[in-house]
């Protein structure tokens, strides 16, 4: 499959990646967000003691 | 040692503006008795529900259009979705009364059973906002074109329904009780649980206007009145510990 | 940070009630959650690479069923997340363990997330396939309600700001929550029947070539990974952010 295919995907393409995109994105961020939010609170964790 | 003194001699505390509510001595028969002659001065606490019963089914000829095919069609659904939300509008209020005036706190530092309480409020509650609906609800159906079959359906499974949603309610308030956006959350936690004596109530009387035997969904929706009742109260009495202590 | 400056919990009776405590669960989770975040990426990328350039096309939905690729590992997850929601805040409520109370709250933003997830992708499936972007059956609408129920929970915990009594009353929400849920799916499934609704199963998934079990496979193992790394490290952050800033 090369990369004109990847995208067209039969005319399906806006469908495929139009669910692949969101959901890939969401978890790359969810991971971000929470790794973000675990340094936060070990930061304020530190400097309250 | 835990004598049942009234809120209002107590500590010193001084009386409380509020209708009492106090401590019950009566158990729960007593507090539901409180209720209701409470209810009887304030005509708004069993009024407001049914009022806004009466909006919310006007607005869906409005919203819909006159034709008696479609509102007979969606009588069922429509008048069971304004019962819910009518009913859980005033759910909210049902023991933050009983939390101002500290006798919730009386009542868990006495060790005594909640269910009582739990059992005595969600019985006046039912009276105030489930009951009038079940009365109204004929008038509804038949403005909504429903055959007299369908019609005693109806009545029939708000009958077993709306003490389902009460004791859902019920839970609700406890849960949120006290929290800032206390009433909006309730209606969050208790929509969901809600939903299946929603499908079991419309159904039957979609099943009685389509001329089928209601039976079946009434006696499903009837187990679903005992699982609730066996299980509500209880996890509602928890959740009043949880919520002062 | 020294031992001393902790609350102390129970004994432990067995071995892994020995992760109870806060400085032993920290230890072991900022050990395992980078291997979980390693297999979610390793297992992802692996995934995607089957999903898309080994396995062929299928016969009857043409492309679009890649999809189910992310659709069916949401899903799965979403109705297991909430089940382990139930089955920590039980855990932490009975035998009083603030971490296992911690795990149950670190798990809902995921689980719902999955379930929304899973909503979408579903809606995206259907409409290449069969022709409707949403469909209320019987697993959809479930879906739906479950989405619902996992907000109730998070808005229930985030409005409470003692984290005692936002951690019992979560699990007692959760705990009614779970035991509703048969109920609703048996509900939801009696009236998708009733009005002769859609009878379009969106698990009809086409019968799968090897090569797909293998892309699904590996997608799955990439989720559970990615959800068990999150909920480590938020119950990690809770950590901090809970017991140690007092």
């Amino acid at each position: 499959m090369n990369i004109d295919t990847l995208f067209n995907l039969q005319g399906h393409g806006a469908f495929v990646w139009g669910a692949y995109a969101p959901v890939l994105f969401a978890l790359v961020a969810e991971a971000w967000l929470v790794l973000a939010r675990l340094k936060r609170a070990r930061a304020q964790a530190g400097a309250g003691q | 040692m835990t004598a049942r003194v009234p809120a209002s001699l107590a500590e010193g505390r001084a009386a409380p503006v509020a209708p009492a509510r106090a401590t019950p001595s009566g158990g729960h028969l007593g507090v539901m008795a409180r209720d209701l002659r409470v209810a009887g001065r304030q005509r708004t606490a069993w009024l407001l529900p049914l009022a806004f019963f009466v909006a919310a089914l006007s607005l869906f000829p409005l919203g819909l259009g006159a034709d008696p095919t479609l509102l007979r069609r969606v009588a069922p659904g429509v008048v069971w979705v304004c019962a819910l939300l009518s009913m859980m509008l005033s759910v909210n209020q049902m023991f933050s009364a009983d939390l101002a005036d500290g006798s919730l706190e009386q009542m868990l530092i006495g060790r005594r059973s909640m269910v009582g309480l739990v059992a005595g409020r969600i019985l006046a509650q039912w009276l105030l906002s489930g009951g009038p609906l079940v009365l109204v609800a004929p008038l509804a159906g038949l403005a909504f074109g429903l055959s007299g079959d369908a019609v005693g359906v109806l009545v029939a499974s708000l009958l077993l329904g709306t003490p389902v949603m009460t004791m859902l309610g019920a839970l609700g308030a406890a849960l949120a009780l006290g929290l800032r956006n206390g009433a909006a959350l309730v209606f969050l936690l208790v929509l969901p649980l809600a939903m299946p004596a929603l499908v079991f109530g419309s159904g039957a009387v979609v099943a009685a206007t389509n001329g089928e035997p209601a039976g079946a969904a009434l006696s499903l929706l009837g187990a679903l009145l005992i699982l609730t009742a066996l299980v509500a109260p209880p996890a509602t009495a928890a959740a009043l510990r949880i919520s002062v202590e | 940070m020294t031992d001393a400056s902790l609350p102390s919990t129970a004994e432990p009776r067995a071995r892994w009630t020995r992760f109870a405590s806060p400085v032993r669960f920290e230890a072991l989770a900022s050990r395992l959650a980078p291997w979980c975040w390693a297999v979610a990426v390793l297992a992802g990328l692996a995934g995607l690479y089957v999903g898309f350039i080994v396995a062929p096309t299928d016969a009857t939905q043409g492309e679009a069923y890649r999809i189910l690729f992310i659709h069916v590992p949401a899903a799965w997850l979403s109705m297991i997340c909430y089940l382990a929601i139930a089955f920590w805040a039980v855990i932490g409520w009975v035998l009083k363990a603030r971490m296992a109370s911690r795990l149950a709250r670190a798990l809902a933003p995921s689980g719902a997330l999955y379930t929304a997830m899973a909503l979408w992708t579903g809606a995206l499936w259907g409409q290449p396939t069969w022709g409707t972007w949403w469909v209320w059956d019987a697993r959809l609408t479930s879906e739906l309600i479950l989405l619902l129920l996992y907000l109730g929970y998070i808005a229930l915990v985030e409005s409470i700001d003692d984290d005692r009594r936002a951690a019992q009353a979560g699990a007692l929400l959760a705990l009614v929550g779970a035991l509703n849920v048969p109920i609703i799916y048996f509900s939801v499934r009696w009236w998708n029947t009733l009005h002769q609704g859609a009878s379009i199963s969106m698990t009809a998934a086409p019968t799968m070539a090897q090569t797909m079990l293998l892309a699904l496979g590996l997608m799955t193992v990439a989720f559970w990974a990615h959800a068990i790394a999150a909920t480590l490290t938020r119950a990690r952050a809770l950590s901090f952010e809970q017991e140690w800033t007092e």
